[in-house]
């Protein structure tokens, strides 16, 4: 553990293509995900060879705007973060709970099995890493662990890519989770452009990170290579212009502000923020009945605090206007969430300003809720 | 990194559902039944009075619904249940020999280490139900406080819930002052609303303890109304109904500020929750 330890401060190795190191994890995973360009959108699916992810691929990003485009580089990872974070994977929109069947008026539960799901995913931000964490602290940190997210969890390899093309819509720098991958992962990576293409500079998160790295029997980098890594990933996020106050968690939690009223004139309560968020992670459950009407499986799906039902209790919803669902949302976002699990719910993605289909900004929203509400009248 | 048979993460027994029998159904005021269930196998597991179980309808869902019999009941438990949405009409068609599922208890339960002081239990509608194993708990160990006042507020006499046993209750030391917001012909009782009613009781406020269940409204002005008068804010206990889909403080619905009211209610005392009462839709 100490020489681990050791490994993950100094050493550093150089790897040309990502050919072997895929192969290695296609061999040795159930599952290798990485990014794929799908539909014009970079999302995280499964993937064969280094031949799937993208090449050359960058992309436009705004509020409400995603786009990408080609440029002429050999670099893989030359985009900030498509809509799907690892949240999708430990945290699926639908898992199953339980089956059970109704046989001579007696009820039998076959409970849903977990075994660990043995997953590499290649590609992963420092931003998604840090989320993933705070979404295992809302399933797995109380007294009733679910046992999926622990199983999914348990069973990934993260190889992280540090992020040099970030979006503007993101904010890593001013949250303090990337742009370079710190924890939680297995193995991270640089990517850099060189005159032989793209180069990647690695080095070890985890025991078993590193052993993959010794099998790979890879070179040393050089310290040039070392100094490229070290810088290049927060040259590209020193230009962020996105931030949140260190007061956001006091904003957040305004109950009377004329800025919610006006948040919810705009917001469709569409619930695609709650959808990307890397932490949101409110779940409805829904009994699918069998076709003979005698085996249902409990499934658990991804729910959203936009929707009316969220809040029912008996006959009617106690949020149910938009301006309460809106409130509701950001004050846990970035108020109660440190109430309830002692940190921010938000790492920084900037995925609810990109996919949000008008365009709210958050940033925006607690910067407008900052200012005295007799102002903003 | 060698491959070996995946092992299996071990699951949470409050995770996995308890299968369980009807073995009585009391129809107690219309649109709500109590259902006295057993377990299919083995025996109930004990409770603390206000703990919530997740009660299951085949092929609908489950539903948060507080064991409304007495703790020391170790043969079966009961759950009171108002009709209200697609589960709990499922729930309160159930018949004898029917079977459904039960996971828990779950919650903070009362506290009734309120050992000589006035206790004032107040309940407005179905509000009694999360009341009641609170009622058996104190007459059974009704040497513990002084004076032990029940106000029941329904919205006729014939919405009085569990209307037949307060004689009973009075018989064993509760005071129980019923009332109506609408009295019907003979009604001979009190006409208001739970904090009024409240409101007009001559207490030793500051030896007063106060458990609350109702409405939020009733909740909050009966609990305003109390601390004026000098009852200490920490004093108020009150349970809350939000919508608990999980019990486990994972799914996210029933959040009510910066409390998860499965893993941090459903009984708190007053000051976690006045200001958020204080602001509608939180």
């Amino acid at each position: 553990m100490d020489l681990v330890q050791t490994d993950v401060a100094t050493d550093r190795w150089v790897l040309r293509g990502l050919d072997r190191l895929i192969e290695a994890l296609v061999g040795r995973f159930d599952e290798v995900i990485g990014p794929v360009v799908l539909d014009g959108v970079v999302r995280l699916q499964p993937i064969e060879s280094a031949d799937d992810l993208p090449i050359g691929i960058a992309d436009e990003q705004a509020p409400a705007t995603y786009r990408l485009r080609r440029d002429a580089s050999a670099l893989r990872f030359s985009y900030g973060l498509g809509p799907d974070s690892l949240k999708s994977l430990v945290h699926p929109p639908r898992s199953p709970v339980w089956t059970m069947r109704r046989r001579d008026g007696s009820l039998v539960v076959d409970a849903a099995h977990h075994p660990t799901h043995e997953r590499a995913v290649i590609g992963a931000r420092a931003c998604d890493i840090d989320g993933l964490r705070v979404l295992e602290r809302t399933q797995t940190g109380g007294d009733h662990a679910d046992p999926a997210f622990r199983a999914n969890r348990n069973g990934l390899f993260v190889v992280a890519v540090d992020c040099t093309h970030p979006a503007p819509t993101c904010f890593c720098a001013n949250t303090g989770t990337g742009p370079s991958a710190r924890d939680g992962h297995d193995i991270a990576m640089t990517e850099l452009e060189t005159r032989d293409g793209a180069v990647y500079v690695l080095r070890a998160g985890s025991e078993r990170g590193r052993a993959l790295i010794d099998e790979l029997q890879l070179e040393r980098a050089s310290s040039e290579l070392i100094r490229r890594a070290a810088r290049e990933p927060g040259v590209a996020a020193r230009g962020q212009p996105r931030s949140l106050p260190a007061n956001a968690p006091l904003i957040a939690k305004l109950a009377e502000h004329p800025q919610w009223d006006d948040v919810a004139e705009r917001c469709l309560a569409c619930g695609n923020c709650t959808a990307v968020c890397p932490t949101c992670f409110c779940t409805d459950m829904e009994d699918v009945v069998s076709l003979d009407g005698d085996g249902a499986t409990r499934v658990r799906v991804w729910d959203t605090c936009f929707s009316m039902e969220f809040s029912r209790v008996g006959p009617a919803p106690i949020r149910g206007s938009v301006t309460e669902r809106y409130r509701q949302w950001l004050s846990h976002k970035l108020g109660t969430w440190h109430d309830q699990f002692g940190e921010s719910g938000c790492v920084g993605c900037g995925r609810c300003i990109t996919w949000c289909p008008v365009g709210i900004d958050l940033t925006a929203e607690i910067a407008a809720l900052a200012a005295p509400a007799e102002a903003a009248r | 990194m060698t491959r070996s048979e995946p092992a299996a993460v071990p699951v949470d027994p409050l995770l996995e559902p308890n299968v369980q029998r009807v073995v009585a159904v009391v129809d107690e005021i219309p649109d709500v039944v109590t259902l006295r269930v057993v377990p299919v196998e083995g025996r109930p597991f004990g409770f603390l009075p206000a703990q919530v179980s997740m009660v299951g309808a085949f092929g609908v869902g489950e539903a948060a619904i507080s064991i409304s019999s007495p703790p020391t009941e170790t043969t079966f438990h009961e759950y009171t249940i108002r009709r209200a949405g697609a589960i709990t009409s499922a729930l309160t068609r159930l018949r004898p020999g029917d079977q459904l599922w039960v996971r828990g208890p779950f919650g903070v339960p009362w506290d009734l280490d309120l050992d000589g002081r006035d206790v004032v239990i107040a309940a407005g509608g179905i509000g009694l139900a999360p009341l009641r194993s609170a009622v058996y708990r104190v007459i059974e160990q009704r040497a513990r406080y002084r004076r032990v006042v029940l106000v029941v507020g329904a919205r006729s006499a014939s919405l009085l819930l569990y209307a037949g046993a307060y004689d009973a209750w009075r018989d064993r030391g509760i005071e129980v002052v019923t009332t109506v917001d609408v009295a019907d012909p003979g009604w001979d009782g009190r006409v208001g609303f739970v904090p009024a009613v409240v409101e007009e009781l001559d207490l030793d406020a500051g030896n007063t303890s106060a458990l609350l269940c109702g409405p939020d409204v009733m909740m909050r002005l009966t609990a305003d109304g109390l601390v004026a008068r000098g009852v200490p804010a920490e004093e108020v206990q009150l349970t809350l109904e939000r919508n608990m889909q999980c019990g486990n403080g994972l799914c996210g619905h029933c959040q009510l500020g910066g409390l998860i009211v499965c893993r941090d209610g459903p009984v708190v005392r007053y000051p976690a929750v006045a200001p958020e009462f204080a602001v509608p839709g939180r």
